[in-house]
């Protein structure tokens, strides 16, 4: 058996909601039967070298009798989305030729993140002092799971603490799409083929955060479609070296015409604000609340994705905040959280 | 129950079909141009270079007799070499590039020699072909038990449209497969608290346009320094955070293996950076691979060595404390 079986290829993990490739090659002398079966929590894809007729899918059980050009059959799953955030499965591999009888086994490990509130108070009090805030008891969250998780807030038309982008980051945000959108045009036109997916993108990147429900569109759809979108530009990119250089060109252009000093020292704040411990990366992380003094209610829910595009259960992260200060003030977003350690 | 990409799988066989006919058509009119011209065919070889979208045909040949005259050959060409094979040398003058392919002129072929090699460029023309013909696939991250190691593969979708003996099958080189590379637990990790501090007053400072509380934020920010031995500024540090990025710097924490090898890294895109990516959370990293009939499928792993990382990291920030 050994010398029928050259390379079989699973790898050791996989992101529930993404997809694993498979293969065996073997020796082109072997004209027997090859079965695969697999768990519950994946199911195949695609199929290469093997020709219409030639398999046979059964739950959970493929069957290919013959192979288009002998040596090799290839093969794509998905993981499916499973309500553990960590399992690990058996795939199974069976060669059968008239008194040959081998089974090889892989263990894959299929894992998401699980993101969850771990602690609530039941008010966060906010004081200022000299120009400065500081925030008592916050909502905890935690990632139980391996998963990067990616969090956005979107907060409800009835709450009182209302999201905004900072007025800075407005203003540079829009300088800087005025001419990535005049230096992608140019890109558009020399590459054509790919100016579906740079429309997609421009269109998504425009909507400001507030502007959501006139555009009809929700923070998690939105998160959606602009990851689909930079999937899309991915792929072109890595096919088409020349389109990736282009691109980055205008980018990097627009971002040196549109920037000054205070944006980019601030936005290395925002990049470190933005990322949480326990593999958790805060979606909105410029944008901040605005508090006026007194008690408030900030109605809101923390919606969760993640980079195989999974999306879970809102988390309610509904609750009262109090400023301490003679007048409102606008605090990040991520003030009001802490991110806690697995198992806390 | 079918798979229903398998009718996908189908149509890519279709357009690798296409062009791999195409391309043939053009090389077959070489071969019987050259054969008709007295020349022997020894040997040929296709392969497919990946990022020029290029189909280059190798041909081994040797001449029988000294010619005159010319022969011309169509097709969507893009360049073409003719080398003598003893001694190895580039015969320049003997081919001429034409709107429509190219010709090979005989008298400028040099004398005493007899074995040649025609290498001619194809372009391919189908931008979905390299797609059509490979899958690619690259973890999308690790979990935390094979923590900093991502696997990728590459496969042949289809071999059928590939198979002919003349050519003992085509190559596929330099087929490149992206990882994104996780680096921000890092980078965030190894900055120290009282640098962040100081970034924030730097930007309140350059923020407010109130005099009093520019004195209060200046002085506030003298403390802070005055608590530190080094007087190295903000701005430099940010300066040399940047350089961490680049290509040269960070290829030293990647390590590629098995069938792949690493060829370049960018400062990654993702989607949750939008709406503008300024300080990358990932790095791409680009890895090459070969496929052919005879290996259709490749492994490949990425080390990310995110302990150097860290170091490098805090090397940079021991000299600003």
């Amino acid at each position: 058996m050994v010398n029928i079986i050259k390379s079989l290829y699973v790898p050791k993990d996989c992101l529930q909601g993404s997809e694993f490739p498979t293969y065996i090659i073997y020796n082109r002398d072997f004209k027997g039967k090859i079965q695969i079966l697999f768990p519950e929590s994946v199911e195949i894809k695609e199929m290469y070298n093997v020709g219409e007729g030639d398999y046979e899918l059964r739950q959970n059980e493929l069957i290919i009798e013959e192979t288009e050009v002998p040596g090799y059959v290839g093969a794509i799953f998905k993981a499916k989305k499973n309500e553990k955030h960590a399992l690990s499965e058996k795939i199974k591999f069976v060669i059968t030729h008239n008194n040959i009888h081998e089974e090889i086994y892989r263990e894959i490990l299929l894992f998401r993140p699980e993101v969850c509130v771990s602690k609530k108070p039941e008010r966060v009090i906010i004081k200022e002092i000299d120009g400065n805030f500081s925030t008592g008891a916050k909502i905890t969250v935690s990632n139980e799971g391996s998963g990067t998780g990616i969090l956005v807030v979107t907060v409800d038309g009835n709450s009182e603490v209302k999201k905004k982008r900072p007025d800075e980051m407005e203003e540079f945000v829009k300088r800087f799409w005025e001419e990535f959108d005049s230096r992608l045009s140019e890109v558009k036109e020399e590459f054509s083929e790919y100016s579906r997916i740079i429309e997609k993108l421009i269109e998504l990147w425009k909507i400001p955060a507030e502007l959501d429900k006139e555009y009809m569109i929700s923070d998690e759809v939105y998160m959606s479609k602009t990851k689909n979108a930079f999937d899309n530009l991915s792929e072109a990119i890595s096919y088409d070296e020349d389109f990736g250089y282009a691109f980055a060109e205008a980018f990097v252009g627009a971002y040196m015409v549109s920037v000054n000093i205070i944006t980019e020292v601030n936005s290395f704040l925002n990049y470190l604000n933005s990322i949480a411990d326990e593999r958790m990366i805060l979606f909105d992380a410029i944008d901040v609340l605005e508090l006026e003094p007194g008690v408030q209610k900030f109605i809101a829910e923390m919606r969760v994705t993640d980079l195989a595009n999974n999306s879970y259960p809102p988390i309610d992260v509904s609750i009262e905040l109090m400023l301490d200060a003679e007048k409102g003030i606008k605090i990040p977003v991520y003030s009001i959280f802490e991110w806690g350690t697995r198992g806390n | 129950m079918t798979i229903p990409e398998i009718a996908a799988a189908v149509v890519a066989e279709k357009v690798v079909g296409r062009v791999v006919d195409r391309v043939m058509k053009s090389v077959g009119k070489v071969e019987v141009g050259l054969k008709k011209d007295a020349f022997n065919i020894l040997g040929q070889e296709l392969t497919m270079f990946c990022p020029d979208n290029v189909m280059k045909h190798s041909m081994y040949f040797e001449a029988r007799k000294s010619l005159l005259g010319n022969r011309k050959f169509p097709g969507k060409v893009r360049n073409v070499e003719l080398k003598s094979m003893t001694p190895p040398r580039p015969i320049y003058d003997a081919v001429r590039m034409l709107p429509d392919g190219f010709e090979i002129v005989y008298k400028y072929l040099p004398p005493n020699v007899d074995k040649y090699l025609l290498e001619v460029e194809y372009e391919i023309e189908d931008p979905n072909f390299v797609r059509s013909l490979v899958n690619t696939e690259k973890a999308r991250e690790q979990s935390i038990d094979n923590a900093r190691e991502y696997w990728m593969a590459a496969q042949l979708k289809c071999l059928k449209p590939l198979e002919d003996e003349k050519y003992y099958g085509i190559n596929i080189k330099d087929l490149d497969v992206i990882v994104n590379v996780a680096t921000h637990q890092d980078v965030k990790t190894n900055i120290p608290g009282s640098f962040k501090s100081e970034v924030k007053i730097a930007v309140e400072w350059m923020k407010s346009r109130n005099r009093e509380e520019k004195h209060r934020l200046s002085m506030r920010h003298i403390g802070m320094k005055s608590t530190r031995p080094s007087q190295k500024d903000i701005f430099t540090v940010l300066g040399d955070m940047q350089k961490v990025f680049l290509a040269r710097k960070f290829k030293r924490f990647i390590d590629v293996g098995r069938d792949f090898r690493y060829h370049d890294c960018i400062r990654g895109r993702e989607f949750y950076d939008a709406p503008f990516p300024t300080w990358p959370k990932n790095m791409d990293i680009i890895s090459r691979v070969n496929l052919s009939l005879e290996k259709p499928a490749a492994e490949g792993t990425l080390i990310y060595k995110h302990e150097n990382f860290k170091e490098e990291i805090e090397k940079i920030f021991s000299k600003w404390k």
